[in-house]
This record gives C-alpha cells, structure tokens and sequence, in this order.
C-alpha cells in the first residue's frame, strides 16, 4: 500500500470558513495598472490590488462608459493573462538580481553579481566596442512597449548605438494594405465591429487573440450580423460564425479575386467608389504595362501624374490634390489610342480593364474551385453579400507572414475598393496602428523639461510640416510627414525623423541620433541569411532571376541608400536586448543565430524581468522592474483611442530598476570606465564627435528622466500641448481617471494614416477623409493603389493581384506548418505564469490532423520530431479533426525552452524574404520606420513530423 | 484492559515502536460494521447498501498513562490494496455520556469522543461524533497521533489527556482506505473496553 | 433535508459569446485558490465539448438524484489523477542547472494517463471539414436540490437564504461522499488540508454588492447574474420568459442555478463542399444530452430571433443577450469594488 500524499506543511489556522474567504477578499490599496508589453491592442485598465506591500491581484476596472448610443461599451477589457500578471510578479521565472554567465554562452550556468560589477564589465566592452568598430557596432533590436522602448532608444541615441527596425523582425507588417494604401495601419475602433453588416474573419483568429475585443462579432451577430470564417483549418474563430469556409492554404488570393470577379459579372461593383478612391481608372500603356505619365504624353511634368480616360474628351489629368470626380465619368472599361510626345501612339487601357480580363481568364468561381478547393457557390453568395452590405475584414497579422501575404491582403483590399466597403462604419480591414500620445516622446526629446521646451518642439515641427508642403501643395499632412520620414532614413541624419510609437519615433520630432535599418540586410551579412535566401530551390520560382540579382540591383540602385547596413564589415560588437527576445523571435532562431551572429559578439545583455530564451544565451541578464512596478503608459491604438495609465503599485522585488536607471547607471559607468581609461570622445557613424563624460547628463537630461513622477506628468502634458489629449490631463488626472480618450491623433504617420477625424460620440473608421473629403492616398498614384507598376512587379507579374502558389521554402515536403498567436500568452510572456501553465497541457505542443498522424503512427501527446532541410524540432502531438489534413498549426508563443534541446519551432523557419520586398525607389516602396521594408515568411513551412520513441523516466 | 502507569516515559510511549510498549499487554479487539441502514444520509446508505466495510475484523489495543496523558496504541493488519483517495485511519473512542454507544460511534443525544489518525496527515483529530460518520471537530486540544507500517501491520499511537479515560472505558475504530472506508464506514468496536488501573 | 431557499441567485452562460478564454477560472483562481493544497482546484473552468473535460469524463461518472422521486443516485468519486493538473515545473533547474538545454521547462511527474483542466481543449468532434466543438464553462450549480448537502454527514455544507451552497470548511472532514453525489463533478479535494472545496459563490463580493469574479470578469460579456425570482431580471427573462437558458444535464435531477444558452454552429459543408444551409456542424442530438430536448426550442428561438434583426426587425431578446451597457450582466450586484473602503471589503 501507500500512504495518502504526505504533507509536512503547517495546517492553515483558522476560526471560520467564511471570515477566512472574506479576510482574503481585503486589500491595503489599490492602483491602475495595465500590461505594458507589446500586446496588441492591449490597454486594458485594471485595477491592481496591494497587500503588505505586494501585489496580491488584480482586476478589470470596467470603467469606460458609452461611446456612442447603441453600440456596446468596452468593459470590462481584460483577458485571463490580464487578470493574472500578479502572479508572473513575484514568479519562479523572475529575474531579482543581476546575473552573469560563467561556462559556455546557452550552458544555465550563472553567478549572481552586483550591479557595479555587471555595469563595469559592460561599458568595458562598449567602450571597446567603440573603439574597434565604432558605437553603431552596439546594437538593440527592441520591442514596441513604450516603458522599455523609450529608455531604450534614448540610450542608443546618446550613445549613437544602431537599432533593428522592430516590425521588420516580427512582421507585423501587411505588405499589401501598404502596397495599396500607402500605409498598413487602418484600424477602426473595436466598438465599430458591431456596425458590420458582414464581418469576414480572414487570417485572424480573434477568439485567441482578441479576447477583450470579440465580443463586439458577438454582438454584432445579434445585431443581425453576419460571421463568415475563411481558414484552412476549421481554427478556434469558426466558433461563432454563420459560414465556415474551409480553404487550401495560403490559396487566399484566388478566393478573394473570384469574389471580386462576380461583383464585375453581376454589375454589384460600386462604380463611383472604384472610380474615385482606386487607381483602376488611371490608363495604362499596353506596350511596356506601365503607367501612362504626364512625362509620356507631354515630355514634362510630374513622373508620377497619371491619367484618366473621359468618354468623348480623351485625357484627363488623375488630380493628386482631390480624388473626387465632382460628376465627371472616367473610363474604366475599354482601349483607347494616345500621342505621346515622342510622336509615337501607344494604346491605353484602364487598369480596371486589364484586372478583367486577368479576373475572367484565370479567377471565375469556378475556376478558383481548383486552387482553393472553395465551392463556387459559396464564393457568388459572399460576393453577392459583401457587395451589399457593410464589411468588415477582420485580418490579423497572419496574412503579412505568409510568403505572397501582400497578393492576399491585395485581393482583401480589392474586395472591398469593388463593394465600396471602406470610410463609413462597419466596414474596412485592419492591422495594427499606434501613436497619438506624441508626449511621450516630446517629453524625452525636447531641449529640456517645462511647456516652454515643448512649444519649442511643436513649433519645430509645424514648420517642417508646412515647409514640406509648400514643396507640393498636394500633400496632406500624412504625406508630408511620411516623405520627411523617408529622406531621414535615407539619409540617417534628420533631426527630424518621424516614425511611430513602437520604434521610438514618435512623429513629434528630435529623435534618433542613433541608426537604424531594416533587419533584413542584418541578417543577410551578419547573420547567414545569405546562404538562406539564395538556397537552390527554397526561392521564388515565378521569378525569371536569382535572389541574388534582385538584391544586387536593389543595392546598386541605391533603394536602401543609409539603410543597407550593417556591411559584412561593420560586425556588430554588443547586443542590448531590452524587452526583446532574438533568439525567440528571429525566423531560424538558435538554428541561424549562434553560428553566424553570436560569435560576432563579445557581449550580450538582457535587461528582463524574466528569463527569456535570449536571456539564456547571453553574458549577462539585468533584472528590470515588472509592469506594475515602474509607471507607464499601453502602447496606444486607434482600436481603444484612450491613453491607458499603468501605477507603480509597489517597489521593484529584489535588486531590479526600472529601465531608466538601468541605462543611465550604464552611462554612468561608461564615462567613469572611458576616464579612467584616459578617453574623452569618439566619433559616431555620422562622422560626429560625443563626449564620454556627457553621456550621463545627455542620458538623464540632467536627472529630469530618473524623476519618474516628473516625467510621466511632462509625458501627460506635452499630449495635452500636443493636442492630443484634452487640456488639463495630467498625472493627478490620470491617477485619478487610470485612462483617457484621444482627442486628436497628432502627428505620428500610423495616426494620421486613420486618415479620418476622431469625434467624441462615434465609433473610429479610418479612411473617412477619402471618402467624405476626397484626400489624396499616400501612395505613388495618390489612390488606393492596385496596378504597381515598378518594374519588378511588372516582371514579377504582379502589377495587378493574383494569385501565386507558396514557394518552397525549406524543402519539398508533404505538409504545411501555419501558426498565429495562441490563447495563453503574449508572446512569450506568461509562458511562464504556473497559473496561465495549468489552464493548457503546461508544455508546447502542435495540432496535426488524425489522418496524418495515424499515418505515421502518432497518438495523442506522443512526442514527435517536425523536420525540413533547415533544421528540425521535437513537440508533442496534440491530434485534432479541426486541422486540414496536410496541415500542422504550431501556435506561437511558447519560449524555446519549453522544448526538447531549447529547439522551438522556429528553428525550421528559413526566414525567406519576398524577393521583391527589396524594390524601391518607387512612391510610397521606400522604406519608413516600421513600413516598406523586406519581411521574413514563416507561415506554410513546408515540413514533415516523425514519431519520436521515448523511454519513459 | 489494564492500563498501567510509567513515569517520565512519554516520549517514547508516543512512538509506536518504542521499547517501551513492550511490557505492555494488549487485547484483542473484535469489531464490526455500522449497518448500511444505520448510516446518516440516503446518499451513503444507497452507495454502500450492496458494498462491504468496514472490512477490519480486529485489532490490538493497548493503553497506558503517564498520569497527564494517555497512550492508546493500536494494531492491525494493513489491507494490501493500493489506497485510492482514501487513507487508512484508525481512532480511539470514548463515552460523552452515560448511556454512549460505542458500536455506532455515539448518537445525537449521546456522543462519544473519538481521537482520531489518518495515513499521510500531520494532526490528528479531536471529534465529537453523533452517529456513524456524524464528526465534528472539537477545540480539545493534545490530540497526537503517530503511526507504523512495518511487516503488514499499522502500528498507530493516539495520546490525549489522561482525563478521556476517566468514563472508565474505550473502543477503537479502523478505516481500511483502500475499500474507501471513512465516515461511519470503519470497522467498529462491537462493545466497550472497560479500563482498569494496573 | 433541502431548504428552500428565499432568494436564488442564478448564473446564465450564453455560449454563442463564450470563447473560452479561462479569464472565469483564472480570475477565480487568482482569487480564491492560490492558497496549500489548491493548485490543482478550478472551481470555475471551460471545457471544449465535445471532450472529456474535467475531471475526465465527469459526464459518465453518476451521482445526481432521480429527478421524479428525489432518491440520490451513486456516484463515482473522481480521483485526483483523474483531475489531473497541478504540476509543478523544473524551473530552476532549466534556467540555472547548467543542463545546457537538455533539462526543458515541462511539467514534472509521470505522463502515463496525465491528464488536467484544460487538457483536450480545442481538440473537438467530427471530420474535417466539418469538425466542430464549442466551450462550456462550469462551477458550481448551486443547486436547489443539492445532493451534495444532502450526502454530507457532518453538516459541513448548507444552502443559504440567498440560495448559494456554502461549505463550513472547519466542520468538513473530508468524507467526500459530497464529490461522489455531485453530477456535475465540481468539487475539488484539498489533500493538505484535507477539506473539500468548491466555488463559493464569491459569496463576500455577493454581500458587499459586487458581482461575482467569473461574471465581472468575463470579457467576453457571456456571463449573467442575477435573482432568478426576480421577473424582470435578465437571469430570469433568458430562463422563463424566453427558455433560451437550459440548465446542463437537468437529468442529474439536482435543479442547478447556472443556466446556458445553447451554441448555433456553422452549417455544414456537404460532399461536395458546398454548403449545407439545413444542417449546423454540432449535432443537435448531441445538444440534446446536454441540454435535454428543450434544446431545439431554444436554438430555434435564438436564431429565429437573430433572423429577424437581420431583416431588419427588432428583438428584446436580442438586445438582452447583447446587455449593451456591461452593467446589465451584472444583475443587482453592480459595485465597482474600489468604491469598498479596503477594511470594508469582505
């Protein structure tokens, strides 16, 4: 026999059951608090609950009132990570001193040091770092959560140090919207979901990620909603909906361009909003398909002015300023004759008459059937519906990490550009969007503290603004602001750099004396991409050249001029992982990164609250201050349009510092190590000389930054001066109110890229200026663009969405691995909260259909290895009917120590870019913070999986 | 049963393989089952009417006081079955009244006293039993328990104040955990024990 | 012997809002059983159905009561295996046991039959591709017939006037014929303390005017309490005017107060691939064995309802199950809690 589990604990005293439930239910205080990472849309005001000093709980606050009448509130927002951060606090995985590797990088072996010894060593090797290859050779990649990305950011612009543009490595960036809106970021507020009419949930799994938010589908459904849930595998989303349409893997494109191709056949196309918003009635050359430009016809002129076909007068200029027609009829059918002056005639044709033709020769119902495996009927009755009815395309960012995601989120935006679905409530398509709390940034940017300093900087910037446009009175103010983004990319050197939230750059201005680039070119010369991208047989084979000739061109050309960096002779020296998780994160993982990247690196530093897979890797790990441990602010987004406040509610557990203090005791340091090494300044990469001993100062701003309470109420401030918050917020308001609604956007790119007024009592829409006011696109032809005629495109046969089957990256396998956020944490965060572990299977697993899994002999939670020609990982089966056969889903999120050998899925992800993600010099193709830019693919990895035999412990 | 007196000897007398105990004479204890109808609610009386308990058909008891306390030791051979849920236990039980019944663990208007052990749990239980399975946990305090498995037999010690014993006589309950016997579901004294000074 | 109690408070969980997000459990969780031997209780949790769920296969494991004669019915008492979950986790021996990646953060302990509260989530019934499943969260009913007080023989549990089924854990004695006699196999065994314990109806918000964790909690807006005597209250509309409210398995005979709107699916997709607009993929005989043949009423009512407004009609039923402002899932119990004076609380 056995005895019952023994215990030796003490037994619990108490005097009454229900007096101990109600001695538990007390607290000593209570703060706002939110989840300042990078969870998206996130913003959920809580309500953090104090005991004896520590954080015991927390709860929603479930304070937002009405928006607009008839349309539900947002409360209580908060998810089940939400309403257990406390517990990931004071949890087994929280880093509370500093830690330095002893034995081999990745061996889990550490000494705990002290601050000063840890610091010391650090600025030894920046210093050397500096010395040898120059301060751009200290390097971050980051994260969008502003508590870490602004101290951030303000350290590597002091220092001059070089950072990744963050949505380049975790691709959260819808190519096509960008391809076609001139930006990627069009977000209606949540509460406009229930305004829909149709509500398409296509590449987004919002019952997984966008748990505070679903209930407006819920209720929009009730509201006499339709839900229609587009996905190969019968995903979680399909819950709740009316149609599940189940569709062959990443065949998205041909299904979007029959819908498309029915509106056209059945005259439900919204002719006026085609003609207007879309590029479809701008004429194009029929001998070499691109544009016909006012250069062709008039040996002068803009390059970019193209035209317009009217029916019995001829030509007409495409106006660049206004996009409403005023009651004038363009063509958009039909083949017309043009003098260009060079004497010769070329024939023309409206874009909309090529797109046709291409519709009704490769994209009938029918015809699609064969690609999608979609029945013809099911497409004729959403086409007939979406034409009808106000849609909503719920898109997540999945699409965008799919090899030819921009050919789907193309066809998606066509959809709606041919129902007239975009610019009035109910309608449109999403991403992700941030800004509006321009003080943020001002306040650490700005000459020094006070209001005099920030009417300084706003002055600044509204004459840069209104200099821009005085070049061409045509550009609204998004469009001056994203080309001033662009020369300063270009060039690396504005004092102006707009950007967004989420890199640092705020749009306010005065940023940035740092670099940055896209990480594509990282990690092409400094992390083996190379070998990857032009491997024979992974690439791109509707393309008629190697990957290499289109990225040498791309080079020659100067389409990355300032940003093609680092150079494979410009290694990188120190790594500064502050929030971010390489290792985790980058397509490859551990796979593409140790033997190529590491090396380079004499030190690597992961300043974290908790152990990261990177942090494993690396020389030191610094322990910074939890969420509810510093004060801060969410990642702000149009989807909630409040500015959420999160209180420090009690002190940093352990030895850990807020961000601010961890960098400025490192300048700190780094001028005493620089003096006693007899050094006095270095030259950045600009060719400018910094001073060792003003690091510190320059750092703090003369201690301004360490005054946390000082600093968040500039922060509150300089919004309200900004105006994008109503005057007299400040901290006793926000303390107060825990969150506030945006009266403005202000002058971030991804904010004005709502392109839409925020008013008091109405649900957000984006797009409403082009539809109520006739503003101009941000892009190349000034419309919704869908005829990109730069050359690649043209060669690529992609001027216009189509569809194009996935390449085979890693290999020629029987299966697909797709993937998405999963249910139980951001990322990696939470991975670790034992809570958030007892609500699943507490390890990693992926979900395979039972055919194939009976095919090679797998049972549920056996472990198997998944394998293609790059790597390979070991995971437990989790065997499931929902999943297409042909299809593994590996939901993300789990952190790589989770599996066997710390191999993670995205060990097998070769990281390819779109080939001709590397165009440029071409409108809006040009690269701005966080937008055009080469993006890794990692979703239908091709794969295989095998049983793994285990000997049972 | 003779109770018999050591001085200065409680340490060891609370461990149930102390030397000490053995000069002590114990007696064998027959017990029995608490009938199915007897039982206090419909629902056990249902579960366990086609069910054998109380499956313990005797054990060993022996007692002696070290004038503050008494050390009531108990043995049984252990059911081999692997436990489920349930642990094994064993109790000690006294008169509340005159008129107590030991073979039903006491009734509502007579109680008995029951010390009480179970496998794998620290402390052990002061209980004012009315009927089979009827306990309430009471504030006496001094309630200990230690317990044995060697050889196939439990061997367990309850000690209490030396006053339980003042009613003159005692029983003994024994749960077999492995039948998922707890509650009025033991093997149960048939009759007092009564007690004599030694 | 059942009190009948003067008030009951009442749960409903609309099921077509439910997603299964565990924000319920874990704010229950966080509040109340964090504490020795609790690792393992959810006494608030959402299984996917089809499935086993937790403990598994409680849908096969007896107890309840005749609902015609009120006799209880034997149960089977869950075990702690069967239960699953708790693990503890190699923590440290990952992040500092120099095992350079050969020790991975997993749960400890054997993998035969493991098994825990979430375990077969998402995993559902049927082919591809129509495989299907839903979410359904469970507590405790706190029932009106509840065999659980009626099983204990040390009194420890009681039906209070409000009618939630409390347990006076310093007189339980961890008997647990309670966990054999409850149909719906929610209730936990603490094996430190060596009490049984199940969802106390956050009885201390209840009194002080708050709602309960899992319903304020809820961001999904699925979940309604209320007092179900009380006809103009949303609980009782939902159960007695419209009877789009069933309780789960009503056969088990114990009359649980926690009531669910049962799930419409997607239609079917027929050989061919095309849809099957006479069919949903959940089989409404399977509904059937959870929610009793009163289920094919109310789907009909919820989607003849949602029809209507789609043709442009209005429904009150619509509008209650979409409780436009958060407060109306709230029932009476609206308090913000910070407005409590933290000596107050409890």
């Amino acid at each position: 026999m056995r005895p019952m589990q023994a215990t030796t604990k003490s037994q619990q005293v108490y005097t009454g059951t229900k007096d101990l439930y109600r001695k538990k239910w007390t607290w000593d205080s209570v703060f706002w608090g939110t989840h300042c990472v990078d969870c998206y849309p996130g913003n959920c005001p809580m309500r953090v609950y104090v005991k004896d000093g520590l954080v015991f709980r927390e709860e929603q606050s479930g304070t937002f009132g009405t928006i607009e009448e008839g349309v539900p509130d947002f409360n209580p927002m908060g998810c089940q990570k939400g309403a257990s951060w406390s517990q990931s606090l004071y949890g087994p995985d929280r880093i509370l001193y500093p830690l330095k590797r002893v034995g081999e990088r990745g061996e889990g072996k550490w000494n705990r040091v002290s601050w000063d010894d840890a610091l010391t060593d650090i600025a030894d090797r920046m210093i050397d770092a500096i010395q040898e290859q120059g301060p751009q050779s200290i390097v971050h990649e980051g994260t969008p959560e502003m508590a870490t990305v602004i101290p951030t950011n303000k350290f590597f612009s002091v220092i001059g140090g070089h950072g990744l543009d963050l949505n380049g490595s975790i691709n959260d960036f819808s190519i096509g919207l960008y391809e076609t809106f001139g930006r990627f970021s069009p977000v209606s507020s949540a509460d406009d979901w229930f305004n829909s009419e149709i509500v398409l949930i296509w590449h987004m799994n919002p019952v997984y990620t966008r748990i505070p938010f679903y209930h407006f589908i819920a209720e929009a459904r009730y509201n006499g909603a339709e839900v229609i849930n587009i996905s190969p595998d019968v995903n979680p989303s399909h819950l709740h909906a009316d149609v599940q349409v189940s569709i062959n893997g990443a065949s998205d494109p041909a299904f979007g361009l029959a819908m498309v191709q029915v509106m056209f056949e059945e005259n439900l196309a919204h002719w006026k909003f085609i003609k207007e918003q879309t590029d479809l009635g701008f004429l194009v050359r029929t001998d070499n398909w691109h544009y016909l430009r006012q250069t062709d016809v008039e040996a002068k002129g803009r390059e970019d002015q193209m035209y317009q076909w009217v029916p019995g007068t001829g030509l007409k200029l495409a106006d660049r300023g206004n996009i409403f027609l005023n009651g004038t009829e363009i063509a958009l059918e039909g083949s017309y004759e043009v003098k260009l002056a060079n004497g010769s005639t070329v024939t023309v044709r409206p874009a909309c008459d090529i797109l046709r033709q291409q519709l009704n020769e490769r994209f009938t119902p029918e015809k699609q059937q064969a690609i999608t495996g979609v029945h013809p009927d099911t497409v004729r009755m959403i086409a007939r519906k979406v034409a009808t009815k106000r849609t909503n395309i719920m898109l997540g960012y999945n699409a965008c990490k799919f090899y030819h995601g921009d050919l789907m989120e193309r066809a998606q935006a066509l959809l709606l550009a041919v129902s007239g679905n975009w610019g009035k409530k109910g309608t449109g398509i999403r991403c992700w969007a941030s800004g509006m709390h321009d003080g943020a940034f001002i306040a650490v940017n700005k000459p020094g503290p006070g209001a005099a300093n920030t009417e300084i900087v706003l002055s600044g910037r509204d004459a840069m603004i209104a200099a821009m446009k005085a070049t061409d009175p045509t550009m609204t103010t998004e469009i001056a602001v994203k080309k001033m983004g662009q020369i300063s990319a270009m060039t690396q050197r504005s004092r102006f750099r707009p950007g967004r939230t989420g890199d640092g750059d705020s749009g306010t201005g005065f940023m940035m004396d740092g670099t940055s680039s896209p990480p594509a070119f990282w990690w092409y010369w400094q992390a083996g991409y190379k070998e990857r991208w032009e491997h024979e047989g992974w690439g791109d084979t509707s393309l008629p050249r190697t990957f290499k000739e289109y990225f040498d061109e791309a080079i020659t050309k100067g389409w990355w001029q300032g940003m093609d960096h680092p150079r494979p002779e410009e290694e990188p020296r120190v790594l500064i992982e502050c929030g971010g998780n390489m290792l985790r994160r980058t397509r490859g993982g551990k796979t593409a990164l140790l033997p190529t990247l590491w090396p380079k690196l004499s030190t690597i530093v992961s300043i974290d609250f908790r152990m990261s897979q990177t942090g494993l890797y690396s020389d030191y790990v610094l322990p910074a201050a939890q969420h509810y441990e510093k004060i801060g602010f969410h990642i702000p987004t149009p989807h909630l349009l409040n500015l959420t406040f999160s209180d420090k509610a009690a002190e940093p557990a352990g030895e850990a510092r807020n961000e601010f203090q961890i960098y400025y005791a490192l300048t700190r340091k780094i001028a005493e190590r620089a003096e006693a090494r007899g050094l006095v300044e270095y030259t950045d990469s600009k060719g400018e000389q910094r001073q060792f001993a003003n690091l510190p100062d320059a750092y703090s701003m003369k201690g301004f930054l360490l005054d946390e309470e000082r600093l968040a109420d500039e922060q509150i401030r300089d919004s309200a001066l900004a105006g994008t918050l109503p005057m007299g917020t400040n901290l006793r308001t926000m303390r107060e109110k825990g969150h506030v609604r945006f009266i403005d956007w202000g002058l971030s790119p991804m904010a004005l890229a709502q392109a839409s007024p925020i008013k008091p009592n109405e649900t957000h829409v984006p797009f409403r200026d082009h539809t109520e006011r006739g503003h101009p696109f941000p892009t190349y032809s000034r419309r919704a663009q869908f005829y990109i005629d730069h050359d690649w495109f043209i060669e690529a046969n992609e001027a216009l969405p189509t569809y194009k089957p996935n390449p085979k990256f890693g290999g020629n396998y029987p299966l697909g691995m797709t993937s998405g956020h999963n249910r139980w944490s951001i990322h990696t965060m939470n991975q670790g909260n034992w809570v958030i572990l007892g609500t699943h299977r507490g390890e990693p697993d992926v979900v395979v259909n039972p055919d194939d899994a009976a095919a090679r002999g797998v049972k549920d939670g056996e472990l198997i290895r998944v394998y293609n020609d790059v790597s390979s990982f070991k995971v437990r089966a989790r065997i499931s009917p929902t999943v297409k056969p042909g299809q593994i889903v590996s939901y993300n999120g789990w952190a790589g120590f989770q599996y066997d050998d710390w191999s993670g899925a995205n060990e097998i992800e070769p990281g390819m870019v779109k080939w001709i993600g590397f165009a440029g010099g071409y409108g809006h193709l040009s690269h701005l913070g966080a937008e055009w830019q080469p993006v890794p693919a990692d979703r239908w990895v091709p794969c295989d999986f095998e049983k793994v035999s285990e000997v049972q412990a | 049963m003779k109770v018999s007196t050591m001085k200065g000897g409680a340490a060891d007398l609370a461990s149930p393989g102390s030397a000490a105990w053995n000069s002590v004479v114990g007696e064998s204890v027959s017990l029995g089952a608490i009938p199915a109808a007897a039982q206090p609610t419909a629902y056990i009386r249902e579960a366990w009417a086609k069910r054998a308990y109380a499956s313990t058909s005797s054990a060993k008891v022996a007692a002696v006081s070290d004038g503050d306390r008494l050390y009531v030791r108990i043995e049984w051979p252990d059911d081999a079955k692997a436990n489920g849920e349930f642990p094994d236990g064993a109790g000690v039980v006294f008169p509340g009244a005159a008129n107590s019944a030991v073979e039903t663990l006491g009734s509502a208007s007579a109680p008995v006293g029951l010390w009480c052990w179970q496998a794998g749990r620290d402390e052990a239980l002061d209980i004012e039993s009315r009927g089979p399975g009827v306990f309430r946990r009471q504030a006496g305090d001094g309630v200990k328990a230690a317990a044995a498995l060697a050889g196939g037999k439990w061997t367990v010690v309850l000690s209490g104040p030396a006053a339980a014993a003042k009613g003159g006589k005692l029983g003994v309950v024994v749960w077999n955990g492995s039948n998922e016997e707890r509650a009025g579901l033991g093997a149960v004294s048939k009759s007092w024990l009564g007690l004599e000074q030694a | 012997m059942t009190e009948t109690a003067a008030h009951q408070i009442a749960w409903v969980y609309d099921l077509n809002k439910c997603i299964g997000c565990q924000t319920c459990s874990v704010a229950c969780k966080v509040l109340w059983t964090r504490d020795e031997g609790e690792k393992h209780e959810w006494w608030c949790s959402v299984n996917t159905q089809p499935g086993l769920g937790t403990p598994k296969g409680w849908e096969t494991m007896g107890g309840g009561a005749d609902p015609e004669t009120g006799a209880p019915k034997v149960g089977h008492q869950p075990t702690r295996e069967e239960f699953g979950g708790g693990f503890d986790f190699n923590y440290y021996e990952v992040f500092y046991g120099g095992t350079a990646g050969k020790a991975h953060l997993e749960p400890q302990g054997s993998r035969e039959n493991r098994w825990a509260m979430n375990w077969d989530e998402d995993q559902g019934a049927g082919e591809w591709p129509n495989s299907y499943y839903f979410y359904l969260p469970r507590m405790c009913n706190h029932c009106t017939n509840p065999v659980c007080v009626q099983a204990c023989a040390t009194g420890a549990l009681s039906k209070r006037e409000d009618g939630l089924v409390l347990r006076d854990e310093d007189a339980c004695l961890g008997d647990r014929f309670c966990m054999e006699a409850c149909p719906y196999k929610k209730i936990y065994f603490n094996y430190e303390r060596h009490v049984a314990q199940q969802c106390i109806g956050c009885f201390p918000r209840i009194e002080a005017g708050v709602a309960p964790a899992c319903v304020r909690q809820c961001p999904g807006r699925a979940v309604f309490v209320g007092w179900l005597e009380d006809e103009t209250s949303a609980v009782s509309r939902l159960v007695n005017e419209w009877k789009v409210a069933l309780p789960l398995h009503g056969e088990a005979g114990t009359k649980p107060n926690v009531y669910y709107v049962p799930p419409l699916s997607p239609y079917r997709l027929k050989e061919d691939m095309s849809i099957d607009y006479e069919q949903p993929r959940i089989p409404p005989e399977y509904l059937e064995s959870l929610f009793g043949p009163e289920v094919h009423g109310a789907l009909a009512t919820v989607k003849g309802e949602m029809e209507k407004v789609r043709e442009g009609g209005s429904s009150e039923l619509m509008k209650t199950l979409i409780a436009y402002k958060w407060q109306e899932l709230l029932g009476p119990f609206t308090r913000d809690p910070v407005e409590l004076t933290p000596s107050a609380a409890g």
